[in-house]
């Protein structure tokens, strides 16, 4: 292409550019495609807060027989590593709103960290060298749990 | 060029396309990026086995983790200088120290130390950090728990005072003999606000502390609910109270004292940890339990124990006077609370929020 060619189609830009930029009937349809499907996700996501809200599911964490968590899952939409430092040594849990795991744990045999995976309330692992438990137990429904109690 | 000069159904289709790909294009970058920001501030939390109980910390922002480093190294190294049982503290070296060799304190816990001294003058001993033995002649803290022998008592007793510590220029003090000093009174307050002071040096929006059962927390961005357990039934609450948002720098704490957590069972009767430094016997008290609402830790540690001790009466008139922020639990399922927290806090079933 010659530049004599070039230099036209820059000068004639603007008037370009307004015409392809005109507002078109398919605009509106795609924004309206896009606000249908913001409203569908967000309907999604906030049913599914209110499903899952109600039968709740806590973590219960104790050591040495003390209970030193003990939270609703979906508390944890943002995953948490909970360290517990003890007399016998670290234990680090995962905890997220879909499962619970020791991650890892200072003690020899690693059966608490082998356990893998819990999901159900009933699910546990248990760490004896640290004398730990973490047990995934059903909640009650009750709502408004404050944010730390003071004993 | 040919394109351009095409049928304007052409153009439509193509721009129309064009459009789409842009619009959606928006669309997700601005979705990941959104999240990606809301990524950034994560959780970290964490039990520390320490002060005899269990201190946990809870930190969010974009420096979670930092912050929560900097509080657990602070943790240690507070433990290591108030601590009455470790040896080498500087409590433990306080308690050794002679009037011909005082200790030089460091700055803090010669303040720390200062500050139980004037509640202790104030409150005419109902606080006192000289306990100590007294506790331990009633086996709290040991496995032996018994009612100790009246003669055992005055004998403590005659150790137990607050002006036989003494405190000289430039951060030094010493203790007559056979006084021990103990800031367990008001260390897990003090402690608090200083891990606190340690957590504001990084990014963090929300952060609470709770060291067996005193909580120290703020939120930048909303109130933080923080529930007062019930002295009839641990497991239920008696009250919540809301914590209105604050800055990192000025965190707020909530602190709990009751005869129910750590008393000792005799023939059927219990008998409580707080300590009358005037009989030597645990306090005779209407209160279930006394919590103090406070922008200062180690007082409101200080003077929980205080109200506590005073009974319903006489706390409400103490509190009135210095203008603390407190709830009082009495044993009618009233829930005591001053003018100016009333609205904050919420009574649980079977309590009654009155105020005063």
């Amino acid at each position: 292409m010659p530049k004599k060619d070039g230099r036209l189609e820059a000068s004639d830009r603007k008037t370009d550019v307004q015409r392809r930029f005109r507002f078109l009937p398919g605009d509106l349809l795609i924004i309206l495609v896009i606000l249908v499907f913001c409203v569908v996700f967000w309907l999604g996501f906030f049913f599914q807060g209110k499903m899952t809200d109600k039968k709740a599911k806590y973590v219960r964490i104790t050591l040495d027989g003390q209970v030193i968590l003990e939270s609703a899952l979906t508390r944890f939409a943002e995953p948490v590593e909970y360290s517990v430092v003890g007399e016998h040594g670290t234990v680090v849990i995962y905890l997220s709103s879909e499962e619970v795991y020791v991650k890892e744990s200072s003690c020899e045999d690693q059966i608490c960290v082998k356990t893998g995976s819990l999901k159900h309330t009933g699910d546990g692992a248990v760490c004896l060298p640290n004398r730990l438990v973490v047990q995934i137990v059903g909640g009650s429904e009750e709502t408004g749990e404050p944010d730390a109690v003071s004993i | 060029m040919r394109h351009k000069q095409g049928s304007p159904h052409g153009l439509r289709k193509s721009t129309l396309c064009a459009r789409t790909a842009f619009a959606l294009a928006v669309l997700v970058f601005a979705s990941t990026f959104l999240t990606a920001c809301k990524k950034k501030e994560t959780t970290k939390t964490g039990t520390i086995l320490a002060l005899d109980t269990f201190v946990s910390i809870t930190v969010t922002g974009q420096q979670s983790e930092e912050a929560f480093t900097a509080a657990a190294r602070r943790l240690t190294e507070l433990e290591d200088k108030f601590s009455r049982t470790k040896e080498g503290s500087e409590i433990d070296r306080l308690n050794h120290a002679t009037e011909e060799e005082p200790v030089t304190l460091s700055e803090e816990t010669y303040k720390l130390l200062s500050t139980t001294l004037w509640f202790a003058k104030d409150t005419d001993g109902i606080f006192d950090p000289t306990v100590g033995p007294l506790m331990d002649a009633w086996g709290f803290g040991k496995d032996e728990r018994k009612i100790p022998e009246d003669a055992r008592i005055e004998e403590t007793l005659s150790r137990v005072d607050h002006s036989r510590i003494h405190l000289l220029p430039d951060n030094r003090a010493y203790v007559e003999e056979g006084t021990v000093v103990d800031l367990g009174g008001a260390a897990k307050g003090y402690i608090g606000d200083a891990l606190m002071q340690e957590i504001a040096k990084y990014k963090v929006r929300r952060a609470i502390l709770d060291l067996g059962g005193n909580i120290c927390a703020f939120d930048a961005e909303k109130a933080l609910v923080i529930g007062v357990v019930s002295p009839r039934e641990l497991s239920v609450l008696a009250v919540k109270v809301d914590l209105p948002k604050k800055e990192a720098s000025a965190p707020m704490s909530v602190i709990t004292s009751g005869a129910y957590e750590r008393y000792i069972e005799v023939d059927g009767v219990r008998y409580g940890h707080i300590m009358d430094t005037t009989t030597g016997r645990p306090v005779e008290t209407d209160l279930l339990s006394a919590t103090v609402i406070t922008t200062n830790g180690a007082e409101g540690d200080i003077l929980s124990t205080v109200l506590f001790a005073m009974g319903t009466e006489k706390a409400k008139e103490y509190a009135k006077t210095k203008g603390i922020g407190c709830i009082l639990l009495s044993e009618d399922g009233t829930a005591w609370v001053n003018e100016e927290w009333k609205e904050s806090v919420h009574a649980e079933e079977g309590w009654t929020v009155r105020s005063f």
